[in-house]
């Protein structure tokens, strides 16, 4: 038998989970490409960022072309090599349409090497938690082991 | 963040004196949380970045505690969630000394979108380290494994006798 109150604290909690992103989503002060993009005056000469899954795309004389969902933007730097398929983070000042002067910028050149390794230790996690809980059937929950050697 | 895997070997060393006890192990879960929920979501889904946000937040993690705390049995729930909360805060921890070109971790989340770091290292740099973390984890289990050893053997002769000395004593 399901303990109604803990259904109830999941489905409760799960609702504030939702809330929490969609007041992220709607509140966040950082536009992304596709809406600075769809809003050239708007951000006309404003400092803007974007460095959500940026990758460039293509390497140019004066900079790089970065794409980020699907919309390229060109950006003008003093970044003379500029790997293409590399993750970047940049800040500058934005010229429509499709323009903009890095004044920072940051090439995560490990980030595939870390999103890599980060799989280890979930894997660790499937060996490690039969170890530590055990499911009742009965109850339908989790129980802890509780032996020294789990 | 550092990499999951500086994250799980920290967690592994604060919590190796209870490991492989249940508490530890959520421990470690606990550390792997905030990037386990939300990392694969925006890297596989960038539109969803901001809804998954909240998972790398305080706020957010106490209530995804509370929620994984529903699963146990009523006596135990208490205990769960203050393990994986200590996993939470120790990760948490280990990403205050980094540095984001803008925006950066949320502390303050729904409350404000004030971000605050230390600054030392750029996120992607702890990878490394890893091979420093996997020594450190090496180095601390054979210190274990020879604390263990010289006290079965205290425990065993007392009075300091090894059995092979007192074999080639009678021989």
């Amino acid at each position: 038998m399901v303990d109604p109150m803990a259904f109830s604290r999941i489905l409760i909690g799960l609702a504030l989970l939702v809330l929490l992103g969609a007041w992220a989503n709607y509140s966040c002060p950082y536009p992304d490409l596709a809406e600075i993009l769809a809003n050239p005056k708007k951000f006309a000469g404003q400092r803007v960022a974007i460095f959500i899954e940026a990758r460039i795309v293509e390497q140019t004389e004066d900079g790089f072309i970065l794409m980020q969902r699907g919309k390229r933007l060109r950006v003008h730097c003093e970044v003379k090599e500029a790997p293409v398929g590399e993750y970047v983070a940049v800040a500058g000042i934005f010229d429509p349409p499709d323009h903009l002067r890095a004044d920072g910028l940051r090439l995560a050149r490990d980030r595939r090497w870390k999103m890599s390794i980060s799989v280890v230790p979930l894997l660790l996690l499937i060996i490690l938690l039969p170890l530590a809980l055990r499911f009742d059937h009965q109850t339908r929950t989790f129980t802890l082991r509780t032996s020294t050697y789990a | 963040m550092p990499d999951l895997l500086t994250h799980t070997a920290a967690a592994y060393l604060a919590a190796r004196r209870w490991f492989p006890r249940a508490g530890a192990i959520l421990f470690i879960l606990g550390t792997m949380l905030p990037d386990m929920l939300s990392r694969p979501f925006h890297i596989l889904f960038p539109a969803l970045h901001w809804w998954v946000m909240p998972l790398h937040t305080p706020a957010g993690m106490a209530i995804v505690c509370w929620i994984i705390t529903g699963f146990f049995r009523t006596g135990e729930r208490g205990g769960v969630f203050i393990a994986l909360s200590g996993g939470v805060l120790l990760h948490f921890f280990l990403d205050l000394p980094q540095k984001h070109l803008v925006a950066g971790y949320f502390w303050l989340f729904p409350f404000s979108w004030t971000t605050y770091e230390w600054g030392w290292w750029w996120s992607e740099e702890s990878v490394q380290i890893v091979p420093l973390m996997i020594l450190l984890v090496a180095f601390v289990e054979i210190l274990i494994y020879f604390h263990k050893r010289t006290a079965r053997k205290q425990k065993a002769f007392p009075n300091g006798q090894d059995r092979t000395t007192n074999k080639n004593k009678y021989v």
